[in-house]
């Protein structure tokens, strides 16, 4: 299988720093004693919680429940009593509502579930309403309900599905992992994915450097695709980062760039514009699970790692796991520098080891040492403008943030960065590049609404 | 209703977790190693200077980085300047103190090496830190204006090849007709002195010089070769007026203690190169442009004209005599002389001062090119003849930084989808 070469201009090769992990099976978690359920593990309106302290529930029961088109349900990963509705701290710095359950270990799933189930069953009329009750939601760092992705994939009549494997972040094995070990679920998730919204297409992009697991799974593919009519298959892609963003998959494999608009988050639902609906492999081997075997959404493949952290690993944990009772099996080292949930480059480093996993929690990684980061100033070195992926001069738009003028931004394109944080990367003088682009974003952002409401602190927050 | 029974310890942390923002590693380059590497790429240069100026050229490049780095300390403090403090900053100020030795003639009294230290931190650097003009040749254009006598002169000394290092500067012999360094005439004398090359080039556009005229009127009573004198001009001016190639190659010219030795500039050059903090394009541009221009840029070595004065002639690049290559060895000195490497990969090469997208720098050397030998050639004030001799690259490249925010704005790259 050949490699695609990367289309985009700039880019870089990060360290891997894969290896740690690269090859350690998926290791099922002993169920922890509590377990924090958040509402709140998506865009839109969170579920709203239906059972009462004191009672108990099984594994894959229902807790909370979808509050209207844009929300999905919540589920319980255990069997066990809940404690308490409780706020709690998500991973992102934002709060939601938590059902608190003590497991009781036994384990005892609801009836209809973890049975195989005709995935024919599910049908273009009814899979908003089957996939918001399974909990299905993008498991990317964005987390869209699936049926509104699908849904406005379909509107936006897709052709093509492309399913996101590269997994280009460092450290972070969990997809890979789940790609080797789930080949199948990922092949017939495809599938039907691609039948649901009348895409004929589909792609899975895959690392260059991961070749067999490419190769069996385009031969799985092309096998089920067959047998439904539609051309699915595997693409080997170059590892450049930021390979694996949707924008610049679009771009590699079908040469077509895409203009950002503002309101698209970072490149979010750009590539729709272009008829390519691009999911997580996570996400797709979900909607699999579910299809297949009737199992919500309530357990996911983690990987912890990073230097301050002896065994690392990729772990199947419940949903709502707390990140201390996973970092325990992992021999930490006990005086860590940063806990950084998600990628080194573009994920949310926690005040403390308090938060829970959530859906969209790809991986831990550890930081022993603490990084200095006292920028200087600017010394154009020019670095930031040769590696950016969109062909935007960083530089520029950091100091016009800086400065303030804001409105100066939009001619410079400040709408088309997504965010991948390469600038900030390179930066020899340390500054918080892509941060001041955001900030530019958000000023233009609020700007576009006319200031109408005057929420002004509101575009400060990270988006989720 | 926070439930006190299910809230563990956190069991992991003794010390509190650092918060950063992402991404939450760096690239191992900072800007402090950027100018460290600099400065280790000026190194070869310098070198060649003490051993082709000796213990003056070590004088200048102490006074120089001692006065820079003591009134950058001063005029930080003074001006409440913070960026002296920061990381790279107390690099950068002894890398600006190297650079402005390597751009003074070893001759130079020591007080202008003060001098230009100060005008290169408090004009150049300037009260923010940030400039638009290269500090150092800001510095010594102010140095230049008024010291002229002392820093453009037609010919310099050289320490001959049997005193390297360690020869007297002062009193150098006078060699009467030039052959090359390693000639036995100049291996007796502790220093020689010598032309500059670039004062006899600029001769050709003058027209007055003597041997100009001289070669001239002997090749147009030649007879045979009297449509074209041209070659024959060149010819005389680089078998009598020039030092051989291999001078230039080496640095045993008269010239600024930095930019003579046109192999370790190229050695350094090549090594910035490979940390990527210069890019091929831009040298490239430069050398091209300035080659292209220097092969087109008309010289007075046609026929004499009714007042004896020798015409124009265009194209100068392409004559031959006798099959000889005279207009592309022409050419070929116009690069290796006159601080041209120094100002391609120190001067034009400064992140600060030159445009950061690649169209943007390559249009930037493509203007410090052309506008060196047009500098170099035309560039006249009666008063100083020779002012721009060795002068002109640094002038065009702060002519040129003059345009960086402009190149910078209308050579943006297409962003993705546009």
């Amino acid at each position: 299988m050949r490699t695609i070469q990367s289309l985009f201009h700039g880019g870089i090769y990060l360290p891997s720093e894969k290896a740690l992990t690269l090859d350690a099976p998926v290791q099922a978690i002993a169920d922890p004693q509590f377990i924090f359920i958040p509402m709140r593990q998506h865009k839109g309106a969170p579920a709203v919680p239906c059972v009462q302290p004191g009672e108990l529930v099984l594994q894959g029961q229902p807790i909370g429940r979808a509050d209207g088109e844009e929300s999905v349900a919540a589920h319980s990963p255990v069997s066990g009593k809940v404690c308490a509705i409780d706020d709690i701290r998500l991973p992102d710095g934002t709060h939601s509502l938590a059902a608190v359950i003590e497991s009781d270990r036994r384990n005892e799933a609801v009836e209809h579930i973890n049975v195989p189930h005709d995935p024919a069953e599910v049908s273009e009329a009814n899979f908003a309403e089957r996939f918001a009750g399974w909990g299905l939601v993008q498991m990317s760092c964005r987390g869209m309900p699936l049926h509104r992705r699908l849904q406005i994939a379909r509107d936006n009549q897709v052709h093509t599905i492309v399913v996101n494997a590269m997994e280009s972040e460092p450290y972070l094995t969990a997809d890979h992992r789940l790609t080797v070990e789930q080949t199948l679920l990922v092949a017939l998730g495809l599938a039907h994915l691609c039948r649901l919204i009348g895409a004929d297409r589909g792609i899975v992009a895959v690392d260059h450097r991961r070749r067999e697991e490419a190769e069996l799974l385009d031969r799985l593919l092309v096998e089920h695709g067959e047998a439904l009519g539609l051309t699915l298959g595997a693409e080997c892609l170059d590892h450049l980062y930021p390979q694996g963003h949707e924008l610049m998959l679009l771009k590699t494999l079908f040469d077509e760039e895409v203009p950002v608009r503002l309101d698209d988050g970072a490149g979010g639902l750009a590539s729709d514009r272009a008829g390519v609906c691009v999911l997580g492999v996570g996400t797709v081997a979900a909607a699999a699970d579910a299809m297949l075997f009737n199992r919500p959404l309530t357990h996911r493949v983690v990987t912890v790692s990073g230097e301050a952290v002896r065994k690392p690993g990729n772990f199947l944990a419940p949903v709502g796991t707390r990140v201390f009772d996973l970092l325990a099996l992992c021999d930490v080292e006990s005086e860590y520098d940063r806990l950084v949930v998600g990628g080194p480059m573009t994920g949310v480093a926690q005040p403390d080891d308090q938060s829970v996993l959530t859906k969209q929690t790809s991986g831990l990684v550890l930081f022993g040492t603490a990084l200095v980061h006292q920028p200087g100033p600017c010394i154009r070195c020019g670095w930031c403008v040769e590696d950016c992926p969109v062909g935007i001069n960083p530089a520029l738009l950091a100091d016009l943030a800086e400065s303030g003028q804001w409105r100066r931004g939009s001619r410079f394109h400040a709408e088309t960065c997504i965010e991948c944080n390469i600038c900030s990367y390179v930066c020899p003088s340390r500054l918080p590049v892509m941060e001041r682009i955001c900030k530019l974003k958000r000023a233009l952002e609020r700007e576009e609404d006319d200031g109408a409401s005057g929420r002004v602190g509101e575009g400060a927050t990270r988006r989720t | 209703m926070t439930d006190a029974q299910h809230i563990a310890p956190s069991r992991s942390v003794a010390r509190p977790m650092t918060v950063d923002r992402p991404p939450h590693w760096r690239a191992s380059e900072t800007a402090s190693r950027v100018y460290a590497i600099i400065i280790y790429a000026t190194v070869p240069a310098l070198l060649a200077g003490f051993g082709f100026f000796g213990f003056s050229a070590l004088m200048v490049v102490a006074v120089s980085v001692a006065a820079t780095f003591v009134f950058d300390s001063l005029f930080s403090w003074l001006a409440h300047r913070p960026t002296l403090a920061l990381h790279g900053g107390r690099m950068h100020t002894v890398l600006m103190g190297l650079l402005l030795a390597m751009s003074l003639p070893a001759t130079v009294n020591w007080l202008v090496v003060v001098l230009a230290s100060v005008a290169t931190v408090v004009i150049g650097k300037g009260l923010l830190g940030r400039y638009t003009w290269q500090p150092v040749l800001l510095g010594r254009l102010i140095v230049q204006v008024f010291f002229h006598r002392q820093l453009s002169l037609p010919n310099g000394p050289v320490l001959g090849p049997e005193h390297l290092c360690l020869g007297r500067l002062a009193d150098p012999a006078i060699v009467p007709m030039y052959g090359s360094w390693l000639d036995a005439v100049a291996r007796r004398a502790d220093a020689f002195l010598l032309p500059q090359p670039l004062a006899a080039i600029r001769d050709l556009v003058g027209g007055q010089a003597e041997w100009v005229q001289q070669a001239v009127a002997q090749v147009s009573q030649g007879g045979a070769d009297v449509g074209t004198p041209a070659g024959a001009v060149l010819f005389k001016l680089i078998w009598a007026k020039l030092p051989a190639v291999t001078d230039l190659l080496i640095g045993a010219v008269p010239g600024e203690i930095g930019a003579t030795c046109s192999i370790a500039l190229l050695a350094g050059g090549l090594f910035l190169l490979y940390h990527g903090y210069i890019r091929w394009p831009m040298v490239l541009a430069f050398l091209f442009a300035a080659a292209a221009t220097a092969a087109i840029a008309p010289l007075r070595i046609g026929l004499l004209d009714g007042d004896g004065v020798p015409a124009w002639r265009w194209f100068p690049g392409v004559q031959f005599h006798n099959g000889m290559p005279v207009g592309p060895l022409y050419v070929l000195y116009h690069l290796l002389s006159g601080g041209l490497l120094l100002g391609v990969f120190f001067f034009a090469g400064d992140m600060v001062s030159r445009p950061m997208t690649r169209r943007g720098q390559i249009l930037f050397a493509i203007g410090c090119g052309a506008g060196t030998i047009l500098i170099r050639l035309y560039a006249f004030i009666p008063a100083a003849p020779y002012l721009f001799t060795s002068g002109a690259t640094y002038l065009a490249i702060l002519l040129m930084n003059t345009f960086t925010p402009l190149l910078d704005r209308i050579s943006q790259p297409r962003a993705f989808g546009h």
